[in-house]
């Protein structure tokens, strides 16, 4: 009976009970409306190691954009904003340098060749690895208050 | 009246090498920067000399970024050598793209860079002729 009971709750119960629950999401700061994220924080969110720009843990990520598209990231990212994606090659940190984003998270375990970490370094951009999937990464970087750079096209 | 120049260089790029594509548009952006143009309009500019330069490394044989910067305007020309562009209304459309395996391995080709290059100017023309070359001039008010 009880094994007939867990198969019957619903998915967002099940992801409640594992104490993920999908509607809760960290609200900004009352009083002056921000949420702060930290770079450090989204390395603890994320599970993540840092590959560069060690010195910028302290620094606020509050704004990302995911893409695996560098000419979408080109059209569409704001400044200061963090870039989710799963390209790893030099290029990425180029773009990301010409749009002054402020930090690159390369997602689904993937490791970026030495030139693209000594890019970083170089070009003073905080490179995080994580093994979350794009989704997941995007996901549980929300859930902490964080928001995409723009929400809609066309809305900026 | 001719506004005086604060700046003026050539820069020369060499079409398929994708080692560099990008160096010259982040030095620009660095001499903009410390020119102390607003953030804003390094950025366009950053973003309009970049595209460029990527097309000519895609499609072109070797071009030319020639940048020419007055007190209130940003000139870019950027001109190349190389098939030319057939169908201009055609390439300036999201989404339509030529682009090789190479370039979308690098993230590219989506066919959003003109349009994303119209978007950040204020003044954008196109000129090219088939199996010649393509002329990109971009120009960015200041103010
Ligand atoms: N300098 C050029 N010489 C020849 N053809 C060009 C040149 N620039 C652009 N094109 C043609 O126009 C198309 C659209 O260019 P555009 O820059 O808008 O997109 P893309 O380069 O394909 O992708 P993206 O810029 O989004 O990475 C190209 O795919 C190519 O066929
Ligand atoms: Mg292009």
């Amino acid at each position: 009976m009880i094994v007939v009971n867990t198969l019957k709750i619903t998915n967002h119960q099940t992801l409640a009970i594992s104490g993920f629950n999908p509607f809760y999401r960290i609200k900004s700061c009352s009083i002056c409306g921000k949420t702060e994220v930290k770079l450090s924080k989204l390395i603890d969110i994320l599970d993540a190691t840092i590959m560069s720009g060690e010195e910028h843990l302290d620094m606020d990520v509050n704004t990302a954009f995911s893409a695996d598209l560098m000419s979408d990231v080109l059209a569409f990212a704001k400044p200061k904003s963090i870039l989710l994606t799963g390209l790893t090659n030099p290029q990425v940190v180029r773009t990301a340098s010409i749009l002054d984003a402020s930090a690159i998270v390369i997602v689904r375990g993937k490791i970026p060749p030495a030139e693209t970490v000594e890019l970083a370094k170089e070009l003073n951009i905080p490179i995080v690895l994580t093994k979350y999937i794009l989704f997941e990464t995007s996901g549980r970087l929300f859930m902490n208050g964080m928001v995409g750079c723009v929400e809609k096209i066309g809305d900026s | 009246m001719v506004p005086t120049l604060k700046y003026k260089n050539t820069f020369p790029v060499e079409g398929g090498n994708f080692d560099n594509a990008g160096v010259i548009s982040l030095q620009i952006k660095n001499i903009i920067r410390d020119m102390g143009f607003p953030d804003d309009i390094q950025r366009r500019a950053a973003i309009a000399i970049y595209e460029s330069e990527l097309n000519i490394i895609s499609y072109a044989r070797a071009g030319n970024i020639n940048v020419r910067i007055a007190p209130h305007l940003i000139c870019i020309d950027a001109a190349d050598e190389g098939p030319g562009i057939e169908d201009i209304d055609r390439a300036m459309k999201d989404g339509y793209s030529t682009a090789n395996d190479r370039i979308r391995e690098m993230g590219f080709g989506a066919g959003m860079g003109l349009s994303n290059i119209k978007k950040c100017s204020d003044k954008f023309e196109i000129i090219s002729e088939t199996n010649k070359g393509t002329h990109l001039k971009i120009l960015i008010d200041i103010n």
